[in-house]
């Protein structure tokens, strides 16, 4: 059920733009759905607006788009054959809850992984995240929370060491509008995010989330993690798009997120329009 | 005051209404010690055991070799030498995968913990964290994966 949470979840989140993205944190049971029950009922509940409806309609298109043509994909589709159906009907939560089944379908629990290993003298611990929802690390009395590829030491007798600060976004600066000529497929690129170096840090996670875009369903946010600290993103549509950055040290842990920052992707309108006035001449 | 040579008959009339009724001589008095308790029910199991894996019982001093399916029960321990391997099955499907060179001991079941590792590296899996929970324990951290985490 929780899986099957995950996309409104996600969406909720994407709906406050100043709320950062989590990576690999179970979400809260969002308000969408509770109270429908799943019982496949018109009862309106709360938040199940059209457009929370349509951007979970949007996700599981694009989730059954991406996935390999088997049993799971075909189960899939007829959920989201369903959510179609309740959306045209106007039963928002319906919709949204057959959209819910159809993304978690593709996206089934991960069983949860970790790593304990002790040193020879027995003082070292070390803890390592490999999959799954996080664990807790507790030391005197102080508690941590490991996500996917986070790892932490603990020395017998010491607290947790504090994890690495965020990092400081540097290029682009905020809300800065990109205007770029269109590949052949309309998308635009490169832009390259950077971002100043933390200290104790050996990787960076960086997340894209997009906001809005021109035309088709909103992408999927863009993950990577790095060694560097400047990452060229691939080729987006159109669009605003907000981005944020995590620090992540062998020894502490990982930062919380950077600050959000938002830049927005623009078609070249004059190369457009030349475009257009070479296909009149023709 | 008390007088002191009061004491021993009271005494002997206090043990005597101690006793339980229609016991002679020559009968022992049926107390709690003597009810049987129950069979000790295993927290774990060994499997797919590899190289030289080794068990000490709770109760026992000496080390004796490990096999597949041993029921592992409270504070018994386990040890890998270098090169082996083994896993310990909880009852609840959670898994601790031991490497080579490790020591691992079950815990209480009334700790809040289910294994504590002394030594060596394991890998812990839970195929259903939301129904399954693990805790392991080492000298230094514990660490708790599954339905027991809650978010603050």
């Amino acid at each position: 059920m929780k899986a099957a949470l995950w996309l409104s979840a996600w969406m909720g989140l994407s709906a406050v733009p100043s709320a950062p993205a989590v990576v690999g944190r179970e979400p809260a049971e969002p308000p969408a759905l509770r109270g429908s029950g799943g019982s496949g009922t018109a009862t309106k509940a709360p938040g199940a607006e059209p457009q929370t409806a349509l951007k979970a309609l949007e996700m599981s298109r694009a989730a059954v788009k991406a996935a390999p043509e088997d049993a799971r994909r075909r189960e899939a589709e007829g959920r989201l054959k369903d959510a179609e159906a309740h959306f045209q009907q106007a039963r928002y939560a319906d919709a949204l809850h057959k959209a819910d089944e159809a993304w978690a379908l593709l996206n089934p629990p991960q069983p949860s992984l970790f790593t304990v290993e002790v040193g020879k003298d027995g003082g070292t611990t070390t803890v390592t995240h490999r999959q799954g929802p996080p664990v807790t690390v507790e030391a005197q009395h102080a508690t941590r929370i490991l996500a996917r590829g986070e790892s932490v030491r603990v020395q017998q007798g010491t607290v947790l060491p504090e994890p690495p600060s965020a990092p400081q976004p540097v290029q682009p600066t905020d809300k800065y509008r990109f205007t770029l000529k269109p590949s052949a497929g309309g998308l635009l690129g490169p832009v390259t995010l950077s971002w100043a170096a933390v200290e104790g840090a050996t990787r960076y996670e960086v997340e894209v989330i997009a906001e809005t875009v021109e035309a088709g369903p909103l992408p999927l946010p863009v993950r990577e993690v790095l060694d560097a600290r400047k990452w060229a993103l691939p080729a987006l549509p159109a669009g605003r798009y907000r981005w944020t950055v995590t620090a992540v040290s062998p020894g502490q842990g990982r930062s919380v997120p950077s600050p959000a920052r938002r830049f927005e992707l623009a078609a070249d309108a004059l190369e457009l329009n030349i475009k257009v006035k070479d296909g009149w001449q023709k | 005051m008390v007088n002191g040579r009061r004491w021993p008959p009271l005494l002997l009339v206090v043990a005597l209404a101690a006793l339980p009724p229609g016991c002679t001589a020559d009968e022992k008095p049926r107390g709690p010690t003597e009810a049987p308790l129950p069979p000790p029910v295993p927290r774990a199991h060994l499997r797919d055991l590899t190289g030289d894996v080794q068990i000490k019982r709770a109760i026992a001093d000496e080390w004796s070799a490990a096999r597949n399916e041993l029921p592992l029960y409270e504070n018994d321990k386990v040890r890998t030498e270098s090169g082996a391997s083994a896993q310990v099955v909880f009852a609840n499907g959670s898994t601790v995968h031991l490497g080579g060179d490790s020591l691992v001991g079950i815990a209480e079941s009334k700790l809040r913990t289910d294994v504590t590792v002394l030594r060596g590296r394991v890998d812990a899996t839970l195929e259903k964290p939301a129904t399954q929970s693990l805790s392991v324990t080492t000298p230094s951290a514990t660490v708790r994966a599954g339905r027991k985490i809650e978010f603050q």
